[in-house]
């Protein structure tokens, strides 16, 4: 008799828990939605379209028809396109001086402006500044600067007796003028980064290594940088999306210039999609981009950042 | 009483509901507005038409040209596109009636047919309909800096054949001068070299013939050999992969360089973007037709490039915008352009307001030549017309052989 109450009670306390569970899913729901709408209208539905276009000889100005289709076509001019293969090559290179250079750099910086020193504050805006300038002005400001006729770096030259300095008409060399505005504009904001994640690390434990006779590079090995080891998986996984992403300050800069050497994917994508009006082929470099970004995210937050 | 407060209040309201809304006729012109004393020019025609319209206002919204060539497709696909566009013809114009961006002004033909004469009508056609009108012709050729020839030796007697072209080239070199400034950072002002050798190479018709047999012809083949032989001489100034268009014409206003091949507009602008404002002296700066051959060329050496630059109306546009493409192509406002110099307009009557010099050689030569030829990369349509750019700076820059570029320029035409 005393065990169909408690079978009663138990059925109750399931059919509550169930109804709380219905009601939380209904608030999640409410709460999720306008979000989730415009994740939808902003994000889901343009990469439908675009991979739909995909398969398309398509020129933007009207629907694609089905005379028009060329099944894999795109993708298949995309693979042996020497430019675009280029492109990617850029990227990369993008990718690994954003990673062997800025970064550590930055780090380097954070480490010797995080304390109160005398000028760290004004330091940490010097180098935080060009963060804030728009990449078209930097890029356009870095034109003026690297022009072989006015430019500073060709007037530099002729100082020391040597001749005009034509940086961005080399093939070989404007890739590295990106790179060299890349690093400056953009190393400040992971350096910002960092001082934020010095911050949160114990005093107590530097003092202690420093009673311990730690010196200062045994204390920036073996505290700052595991203190830091979060932050800095954040700092790369902002790193290497934006430089699969980098477009803004290659057009004002080289244009993807000279011979179509200095392109990334996206100034690619730009220019020989959506400035010549093939946009399907246009969109067939989005979606391939799109898929490396999801996969290096979904990856990178699977194996890199499971932990944070 | 009452009731004719009422009717008064009515009357009042819609006089004003009247006039704002016709004070709502917007029309917005987007032009290729790099030359400032051409924008004063359109702004003083836009603002004496909506003095003469009440109610039609007309806003310019001047853009560089390979910014507005790229943003024009997202624009026109927009709510809000502009309702008069800077066009030069040719394969754009084809793409964006195909796609139904462009509106129909057939009914204004004949309007049209007592301002400019046929050809500038003609042009504008796309399958018969009426999309736009040419409001001038233009001529590329050859702009020599005279002080720096005579340094070097050279006449223009030496650059009216080929042979004798290369040979003024070796010259100025020996003499230190930078022969050939160009713009490889824009690409377009090389694709005249190369359409000019195709000319000359494969005579008048050799844009129908590698549109309609392909680009792997012959002629191509020579003219991109020519290029490349050309560009093995190192003619071009240091930087001219990367220069850009406007910063190119201003070093020939310096005198860096001798020779610049390049639309009638480069008299203007080769002022205005010196460093000094004034540019070559109008008695220094001589105007010469590109060079007859390659010996054994079909060409007869008297074909031209050049275009018919002008307007289209797009799709859905109010018929004021039409109104104000008629009066702009209007005698009264177009011999403002002819006494200023900026420019050949296409209205009928204007040669007596042309004074400039050049630019009455440049109306002689384009009479005279057995073949207008519109620009290449706008003939082509943006696709191959993007390609045809690319091509001739790597041909000239030595980084591609005829045989590639054929094949480029052939995928790019078959996937357009």
């Amino acid at each position: 008799m005393t065990a169909l109450p408690a079978v009663h009670s138990s059925r109750r306390l399931a059919f509550s828990a169930s109804r709380r569970q219905q009601r939380g899913w209904r608030t999640a729901i409410v709460f999720a939605a306008p979000a989730l709408l415009l994740f939808t209208l902003f994000i889901v539905l343009p990469v439908l379209e675009a991979g739909s276009a995909s398969f398309f000889n398509w020129n933007g100005l009207r629907a694609p028809s089905a005379d028009k289709f060329l099944g894999l076509g795109n993708y298949q001019q995309l693979l042996t396109n020497t430019t675009f293969q280029r492109a990617v090559g850029n990227t990369l290179l993008i990718i690994a001086a954003s990673l062997l250079i800025q970064l550590p750099l930055a780090l380097a910086m954070a480490a010797l402006l995080a304390g109160r020193q005398f000028g760290s504050i004004a330091f940490r805006m010097i180098f935080f500044l060009p963060f804030i300038l728009a990449d078209v002005a930097s890029g356009l400001i870095f034109r003026f600067m690297f022009d072989g006729d006015v430019g500073v770096l060709t007037q530099i030259s002729q100082l020391f007796g040597f001749g005009e300095v034509h940086l961005l008409s080399s093939k070989d060399l404007a890739i590295v003028a990106i790179l060299v505005v890349a690093t400056w504009k953009y190393f400040g904001f992971h350096m910002m980064l960092y001082i934020a994640g010095m911050q949160g690390i114990d005093r107590s434990l530097y003092e202690a290594a420093a009673i311990d006779g730690a010196t200062a590079w045994q204390r920036f090995v073996h505290i700052t940088v595991p203190g830091l080891a979060t932050t800095i998986r954040l700092s790369v996984f902002f790193a290497v999306l934006g430089c699969l992403q980098f477009f803004d300050l290659v057009v004002p800069l080289t244009g993807g210039g000279p011979l179509n050497s200095s392109h990334t994917i996206v100034s690619f994508l730009y220019y020989f999609g959506i400035a010549r009006m093939r946009i399907g082929f246009g969109d067939a470099v989005g979606v391939t981009l799109f898929i490396v970004c999801v996969g290096v995210a979904l990856g990178y937050r699977r194996w890199v950042m499971r932990n944070d | 009483m009452f009731k004719t407060t009422l009717s008064a209040l009515a009357l009042a309201t819609g006089l004003l509901a009247s006039s704002a809304m016709a004070a709502d006729t917007t029309i917005r012109v987007l032009f290729i507005g790099d030359t400032p004393a051409f924008n004063t020019i359109l702004q003083k025609a836009a603002d004496s038409f909506s003095a003469a319209n009440p109610g039609v206002k007309v806003v310019l919204e001047p853009m560089e040209n390979e910014a507005l060539r790229t943003k024009l497709p997202t624009l026109l696909q927009s709510n809000d596109p502009p309702n008069v566009v800077s066009s030069f013809g040719g394969g754009d114009i084809e793409a964006q009636d195909a796609a139904g961006y462009l509106a129909d002004i057939s009914a204004d033909k004949d309007a049209l047919l007592k301002l400019v004469p046929a050809s500038a009508v003609n042009a504008f056609q796309v399958n018969g309909k009426q999309v736009g009108v040419a409001d001038s012709f233009s001529l590329v050729n050859l702009y020599a800096n005279k002080t720096l020839l005579d340094k070097a030796g050279v006449t223009t007697d030496d650059l009216k054949t080929w042979d004798g072209f290369v040979g003024a080239v070796k010259k100025l070199k020996a003499a230190g001068v930078t022969p050939i400034l160009t713009s490889g950072g824009d690409k377009w002002p090389v694709q005249h070299w190369l359409l000019y050798l195709m000319l000359r190479e494969g005579g008048g018709d050799i844009m129908n013939k590698v549109r309609k047999d392909g680009f792997n012809s012959p002629e191509f083949l020579k003219a991109a050999q020519d290029l490349i032989d050309l560009g093995k001489l190192q003619p071009f100034k240091d930087d001219w992969l990367s220069v850009a268009w406007l910063p190119s014409i201003g070093q020939f206003g310096d005198g860096q360089g001798a020779l610049y091949l390049a639309g009638n507009w480069a008299i203007v602008q080769q002022a205005d973007n010196a460093k000094d404002g004034k540019g070559i002296s109008r008695d220094n700066l001589l105007s010469v037709p590109f060079p007859a051959g390659p010996a054994g060329g079909k060409g007869d050496g008297s074909e031209t490039v050049g275009g018919l630059s002008g307007w289209v109306i797009t799709k859905g546009s109010p018929p004021e915008a039409t109104k104000f493409l008629e009066y702009w192509v209007s005698i009264e406002q177009q011999k403002v352009i002819a006494e200023a110099g900026l420019g050949i307009p296409s209205s009928i009557g204007v040669e007596q307001y042309i004074k400039d010099p050049t630019l009455q050689w440049v109306v002689k030569t384009i009479a005279a030549s057995s073949k207008h030829q519109n620009f290449a990369d706008r003939d082509l349509g943006p696709a191959a017309g993007g390609t045809f750019n690319d091509v001739a700076v790597a041909l000239a820059a030595g980084e591609m052989t005829p045989d590639e570029a054929a094949k480029a320029l052939q995928d790019s035409w078959d996937n357009r």
